[in-house]
Formats: structure tokens, C-alpha cells, sequence
């Protein structure tokens, strides 16, 4: 390491979070021909509990002709003694400017993060607009959940990786690798990355771009040795992905849309899997990891499968999104945690009918009895405000299903402790691809005064509640829904110091809404309701999921009506016809 | 139970305390060492590590002391193979009891080497030799002055880049970079400098290697 950038990691807080050196790290190939940087656009902590890059990290850095290095959004300090010395911001591996690579990537997970996008581009040099960019210039790539609608970010990023990525990846460096070889110019490798499955190239691609899907993940690449961060990860753990998908159909969630259809690893391929990731990566606690882990059928098999090797090596197990309704009772008896999460989401059974949530109050305290008789004192409820169709009714459904918890604790306790009970909620945020795509989010005078609503009825019960700020969830809409007139309030926002929007210290509304006020744009927009008869700016990228069915799961939604779940027979949702070879491969009717 | 004197050099000096211990922590889980752990509802492994070190300061003599189920010197080359960069066992020994690491340290040397040759690098030796050596450090935000003199045992430049320190550890503590930084302030040596901590000694001038391993190494 250079003694410059020693003494300025001296003076900076958390300094190990920028020299690298972490175990496992790979070899970084000196000579390779193609060099990839992979950004996450929040701090190290945050960053290194993401699957996604560290599975594109490793992939790119397996293959002979590429290195891949890795880059985070350096904090405050650390970002203003860059300035202040004119130090590029480097990568991690090797200290290397992040200008001097041929691809830059961003795995994009909460649109909160989209101006730190901006700040680390501006940090290393490279111009924040494409259209600023030269030959010299790398290759500005995003992925990740959010680039499903990249309207909103058209200006700053050459190439979007809508999709799986383990696939487009490996096509992607191939070009980079060609380009160098061959010396392409930027325009002609960027129209052969634009040709590329899931590869969308503002400016270049013409028509509509099909999200990127791969047929198995059985046969896909699983990073089983990890970096392990200097640092403890805000979550340290190994993580083992055990499908991607989700079966349920919950009308408000994108994840259960975008990531269809459900592709499961088999239970031998996972026991493997765990038993390398423990013994190469040392974490006290694996991860069983997917949008509704409770839901792989297999699940009790691998539980038992896997639970005496974690029991001789001491490493716990955790199930991470337990449904209420397929809390896994033996798994609570051996498990050492004292606290459990559910996911109403809404107060009153209608409203869950509304959205597709098929639990009942019954599963709730059905689960919550098991877990009080086997010694569990803690419940955290997750709910969601300003559904589509919620009345004050659903919310003091909510301070219901509290007091039946309470009474049920009382019955059923093993433990001495009192109860301890969280209700957090979150404001409904319209995404695009799901059924609620059209709907209009709540004003913000709405958000607090039902924030309001439910303080003054839960305090009595002695409940702690918690909610998140509904200035955030307004913005995070128009970037969510946002078109390409977005682009220029996400830079004026930038320029006027937004940064670190998902930190609440960090959140600045007032800049946001004159950022909007200044290029003319209004946030209703975004955050009213969507007119049915036009297309939307996202519908730009084809999903795979058909417009007749989000409609018709909207009309359901409506009357209450409920659409099974796609284990149970498939709904027709468009994969089938999109994506045949991985609905055979699968789904339900298809061969396996 | 094993005792084991390791480094912390390059890389690992950004590290902080607690991060270092769970690096070493998650090393012995990869090897696979049968390790005790304690009692109650969220267990932890059985493992003692000495005074933290200062961020941004090498060091050639830690300790740290674990319940492992292993051979000393088999517990230390797996171990080798499974720390982050910078950190090294250097040398293990069973021990019937926790030697209090901690407890036990009276004094360290320091070797402190300048980034480029300074003239006047003896100023530093004689201002360590004043009757009384103020220095004034920041430590959580605030401004301090200390006379540290009865913390210095002794600071003799040995050559143009380099200024060896012996200074009180342990309960009453002076911290090398916070001496070295006030005093090249002070005299205005901009060049900047390396620390590494090279050995301990207990109350009675033993080396803790002799202590723990019965050897100088």
C-alpha cells in the first residue's frame, strides 16, 4: 500500500473499510485482458452482506482472461479526504483508480441508493452522464433488482443487466475481452453488449428488452468461498441461496414478480453447498436464504441433513422471511434464537385477501403459540400502510392481532421474561411489474396521520412501534416508477448534496422536492395513479410477466379474490410463454 | 489450553480489536480444531486476547490464549493457513492456565521507521531526556495535555530513519503513534513514519517470550 493512502485511511473513521486484504480474497490477475471493478453503491458493512456480487465477483474473477475487483461508497469523511487530497477513489483489491478499469458495475438494490451512484462515479473521475464519456472512459454498467425500470437512470449508466446475472456476465466480458483484443471502439462494443440476453443499451437497443433468465440453478456457479470483511457485515453470515423466486403472488411485491419462475437447488447440491461454506468461510451462522424459505419443499430433509455438521462446527442456522403460516415448529425447539419476525402485512383478513396474502389469524397464532411453548419471548410484526383499499378498520386490525398475541403469550408462555412485542410498519410503495403497478401511494399527510392513528392505539398495549419515514417512501416511489425525465431530478438532487438517501441522517426531502421543483417535474406524477389505457415507461423491459395478468390479478385484488399459490398449478402469469424452457424445467406442468 | 504470540502487520493494522479477534475466532472455526465454548443460550469460544493495539500500528509480539484440542505446534501451521494477510502465529505453547497477558505487561520497544532521512531526528531523543515531555493528543474530540515522562523508559535515534522506544504498557499506557505524531508536529517532520511494536516485557524486564514459551525466541 502506498504510504499516502495509509495516512489518509488514518485519518479516516472504520479505515478497514477501504485496504482490502480480506481472507478469501482471489488472486487478482496482474495481466488480465479484461478488468472489471464491482460497486455497491452504500458503506462496506452494507455491501458485503449481498449475495449478488459476490457472485458475479467470483465468477468473473474464475475466468483466465478477467480480474474483477470490488469498490463501496466510501463515507462522508472518507469521501471528502478524497477530495480534499485529489485521491481517486480506488478499488479495494489493489488500490487501483476506479477510472483505470474497462467495466465499472453497480448492483442497484434499493433506488435509495441511485445519487451515491453518481458521487462514486464523481469520486473516481468518470463523468456522472454518458454522454460526457471518451474511449478512455470504462464502461458504466448496472444490475440488480431495481434496473427492472432504468429509466430513471438513462443518462449515467451505458449498459443495464436486467435479470440473472450469472449468465449475461460471462457474455458481457467476452465482448470486453474481444473489444480489447480487436480494439473495438466504445460505440461498437457497446451495440455488441446490446445484443447480448438482458442487455439494455440507452441509445442503442431497439425495441423491447427481455429480462435475462436462467433455466437452472442447479448447474449455475454458487460462490461457497466468500471475502470475509475486515469488518463485521451488517449481516455476518454465511448465506446459502437455496431457490430464487417465489410462488406466492403477493399482489404489492416486486421480488415475487421479477424474479419468476421459482428455480430451486436439490437438497444434495445444498448440503454440499453448506458443508464448503462453512469450512471455508468460518461464520458463526448460515443463512438458509430465499424470498420464502419456509415454502422449499425439501426444507425439513436439509434442516436435518445439515444440522449435525452445524452442531460440531457451532455454527447456527437461520431462516430468514418464516412465513407465519409454515413456521417450521422442530425447527424452533433446536434453533438458539429468542426472537421471531412474521409478515402480516395487513391488519384485517380482507386486506390480506386483497393482496394476496394467504395467511390467517389463526396461522399467526397458531405459530406464535408453538414458539411460546417452546420458550420464544419476542415477536416483531411487519406491517404495510397505505395498501390499496386499506380503511382505518385494517389498521385497527392491527392492534387486534397484538392483543390476541398478548393473550396467547399469556396462556402459552415458558419463558419468565415478559413479552416483547415490535410492530414496524412500512408505506405501501407501488412497483413496477407487480399487480398494484398502477395504483396511486398514499399522500404524505395520509402516511402520518395513519402513523399517527396507529401510535395512539398501539401505546396503550404497550407495544413498541416503529415505522419508516414517509418522505422517504414518496421519493422512493418516483424512482421506482420514475421515465427518463427522472434523470435530471436525480442529478439536480446529486448536485444539490443528496447523498446516502437510505441513511435517515443523510435524507434530505426539502432538496429533493425543489430538485423536482426546478426541472419542472411533478412528483403525482409518479406517485398518483397510472393510467391503465397508457404504457408505462418501464414497459420498455419485458419481464416476462403479461400485462393481462397483472390486470387481472388487479381485479381480483379488488373483490378479494385470492390466486393460489403457483405450487399448487400454474396461473398463467406469462413464464410459461416467455420462458419456456425454464417453466418446463421448473414449474408445475412442466417436466422436471 | 494454548497460548500464541502472533503479528499484525501490512493490512491488519487497519483492523480494529474486536474485528481481530473475530478474524482469528473464524479461522480456528474454518480449520475445523475442536475448541471449547462457553455455557448459557448464545455460546461463544473460549479465547483471551491481550491489550487492544492502536490502529494504524504493526506489531511482531500479540498474544492471545484458546481452549483448543490440539497439538501447539499442529494448532499453528493449520492456523497459518487460515488468517487474513498480516496475521501470523509465531510461536505456541500449551499452558496449564490463562497467563494474564494483560496483567503480566509492563513495558514495550518500539521501532519507528521515518519514511525518508530527517537531520534532525535527535531532537526527538532530547525531548524524550527533558525533565518533562507535555505532549497534547486528541482523544474523543477532545484536546489533552499529559506530561508523559514517567511513561517513557527510554527513546534513542539509531540512525537517520530510525527512533527505537521503550514505553510503559498495560495499565499505565503511552501509546507510540500519539508520542511520535506530537513530537514530529512539534520539530515539523512531515515525511511521515511507520510503527511497529517489537516486544514486551513484564515489571521485571523479562521478555514475555520467556514467560510464555521459556525462550527469547
Amino acid at each position: 500500500m502506498k504510504p499516502e493512502i495509509k495516512d489518509l485511511l488514518l485519518r479516516v473513521d472504520k479505515p478497514a473499510r477501504y485496504c482490502g486484504g480480506e481472507f478469501n480474497t482471489p488472486i487478482i490477475k496482474e495481466n488480465a485482458a479484461v478488468k472489471f471493478l464491482m460497486c455497491f453503491p452504500d458503506v462496506y458493512e452494507v455491501a458485503h452482506s449481498n449475495l449478488g456480487i459476490k457472485i458475479l465477483y467470483f465468477m468473473l474473477n474464475r475466468r483466465a482472461d478477467t480480474s474483477c475487483e470490488s469498490c463501496y461508497m466510501p463515507w462522508i469523511d472518507m469521501a471528502d479526504a478524497l477530495r480534499e487530497r485529489n485521491i481517486s477513489l480506488f478499488s479495494q483489491e489493489t488500490q487501483t483508480p476506479i477510472g483505470k478499469f474497462d467495466a465499472v458495475g453497480f448492483s442497484l438494490q434499493y433506488e435509495m441508493s441511485y445519487t451515491n451512484v453518481l458521487a462514486m462515479l464523481e469520486l473516481g473521475g468518470i463523468p456522472i452522464e454518458r454522454k460526457d464519456r471518451d474511449e478512455s472512459s470504462p464502461i458504466v454498467v448496472a444490475g440488480g433488482p431495481c434496473v427492472i425500470n432504468p429509466m430513471p437512470l438513462t443518462d449515467f449508466i451505458d449498459v443495464f443487466s436486467i435479470g440473472d446475472g450469472e449468465e449475461a456476465i460471462n457474455s458481457l466480458a467476452d465482448v470486453l475481452a474481444e473489444k480489447k483484443r480487436i480494439g473495438m471502439s466504445r460505440a461498437e462494443t457497446l451495440a455488441r453488449i446490446s445484443e447480448i440476453d438482458g442487455m439494455y443499451v440507452p441509445g442503442i437497443s431497439k425495441g423491447k428488452v427481455r429480462r435475462a433468465v436462467i433455466d437452472s440453478l442447479e448447474t449455475a456457479f454458487f460462490p461457497t468461498k466468500v471475502q470475509i470483511p475486515n469488518i463485521e457485515a451488517v449481516f455476518q453470515r454465511a448465506v446459502l441461496e437455496i431457490f430464487r423466486g417465489c410462488t406466492r403472488g403477493c399482489r404489492f411485491c416486486q421480488a415475487g414478480m421479477i424474479y419468476r419462475p421459482v428455480r430451486e437447488r436439490t437438497p444434495e447440491t445444498l448440503k454440499k453447498y453448506a458443508e464448503e461454506l462453512i469450512d471455508n468461510n468460518g461464520f458463526e451462522e448460515i443463512t438458509l436464504s430465499s424470498l420464502s424459505t419456509c415454502d422449499y419443499p425439501c426444507l425439513r430433509d436439509l434442516l436435518k441433513e445439515i444440522k449435525p455438521f452445524c452442531d460440531s462446527r457451532h455454527v447456527n442456522i437461520s431462516l430468514p422471511s418464516t412465513r407465519v403460516d409454515s413456521f417450521e415448529v422442530e425447527f424452533v425447539a433446536s434453533g438458539r434464537l429468542s426472537s421471531m419476525t412474521f409478515a402480516p402485512e395487513a391488519g384485517t383478513q380482507r386486506l390480506r385477501d386483497v393482496i394476496n396474502k394467504n395467511v390467517t389469524q389463526d396461522d399467526i397464532l397458531n405459530s406464535c403459540r408453538y414458539a411460546f411453548e417452546k420458550g420464544y419471548h419476542a415477536v416483531k410484526l411487519y406491517f404495510m400502510i397505505g395498501l390499496p383499499t386499506e380503511t382505518d378498520e385494517d389498521l385497527y386490525g392491527i392492534a387486534d392481532i397484538v392483543k390476541k398475541i398478548k393473550y396467547c403469550y399469556k396462556n402459552h408462555s415458558m419463558s419468565r421474561k415478559p413479552l416483547s412485542l415490535g410492530v414496524s410498519t412500512s408505506t405501501f410503495v407501488p412497483k413496477p411489474f407487480t399487480p398494484f403497478q398502477w395504483e396511486a401511494q398514499i399522500s404524505l399527510e395520509e402516511i402520518e396521520r395513519k402513523q399517527n392513528l396507529l401510535k395512539g392505539i398501539l401505546r396503550p398495549l404497550n407495544v413498541k412501534y416503529s415505522y419508516h419515514d414517509g418522505k422517504t417512501s414518496r421519493i422512493e416511489t418516483t424512482l421506482a416508477r420514475g421515465d427518463e425525465r427522472m434523470n435530471a431530478v436525480i442529478k439536480n438532487a446529486y448536485k444539490s448534496g443528496c447523498i446516502f438517501d437510505s441513511w435517515t441522517e443523510f435524507f434530505d426531502y426539502n432538496k429533493w422536492l425543489s430538485a423536482f421543483e426546478q426541472c419542472g417535474v411533478n412528483i403525482e406524477d409518479y406517485c398518483g395513479e397510472q393510467n391503465i389505457d397508457k404504457p408505462l415507461a418501464w414497459e420498455r423491459i419485458e419481464a416476462g410477466i403479461s400485462r393481462e395478468f397483472l390486470l387481472s390479478e388487479r381485479a381480483k385484488s379488488r373483490n378479494g379474490e385470492l390466486t393460489r399459490d403457483c405450487r399448487k398449478g400454474c396461473n398463467n402469469c406469462g413464464i410459461n410463454r416467455e420462458y419456456p424452457s425454464a417453466f418446463r424445467k421448473n414449474c408445475i406442468g412442466g417436466e422436471k | 489450553m494454548l497460548i500464541c504470540k502472533y503479528t499484525r502487520l501490512g493490512n491488519a493494522v487497519f483492523v480494529p480489536h474486536l474485528d481481530m479477534l473475530r478474524a482469528v475466532t473464524m479461522g480456528i472455526r474454518r480449520i475445523g480444531v475442536k475448541a471449547d465454548y462457553s455455557e448459557g443460550f448464545n455460546p461463544h469460544m473460549k479465547i483471551f486476547f491481550g491489550q487492544p493495539l492502536p490502529i494504524g500500528v504493526e506489531s511482531e509480539c500479540e498474544y492471545f490464549c484458546v481452549y483448543a484440542h490440539e497439538d501447539a505446534a499442529v494448532f499453528s501451521e493449520k492456523l497459518n493457513r487460515s488468517l487474513p494477510d498480516g496475521v501470523r502465529i509465531t510461536a505456541s505453547a500449551i499452558a496449564d492456565k490463562d497467563p494474564n497477558v494483560a496483567n503480566l505487561m509492563y513495558c514495550a520497544d518500539y521501532s519507528v521507521t521515518m519514511r525518508d532521512k530527517v537531520g534532525i531526528l535527535k531532537s526527538i531523543e532530547s525531548f524524550c531526556a527533558g525533565e518533562h515531555c507535555v505532549i497534547e493528543f486528541t482523544a474523543k474530540g477532545e484536546i489533552k495535555q499529559k506530561d508523559v515522562k514517567p511513561l517513557i523508559l527510554s527513546a534513542v535515534v539509531a540512525d537517520d530513519k530510525t527512533v527505537k522506544l521503550k514505553l510503559r504498557c498495560g495499565n499505565e499506557n503511552l501509546r507510540a503513534d500519539r508520542l511520535m505524531n506530537f513530537v514530529c508536529a512539534k520539530y515539523g517532520i512531515d515525511c511521515g513514519y511507520d510503527i511497529r511494536k517489537t516486544d514486551m516485557y513484564d515489571a521485571k524486564g523479562n521478555n514475555l517470550d520467556k514467560i510464555l514459551f521459556g525462550s527469547d525466541l
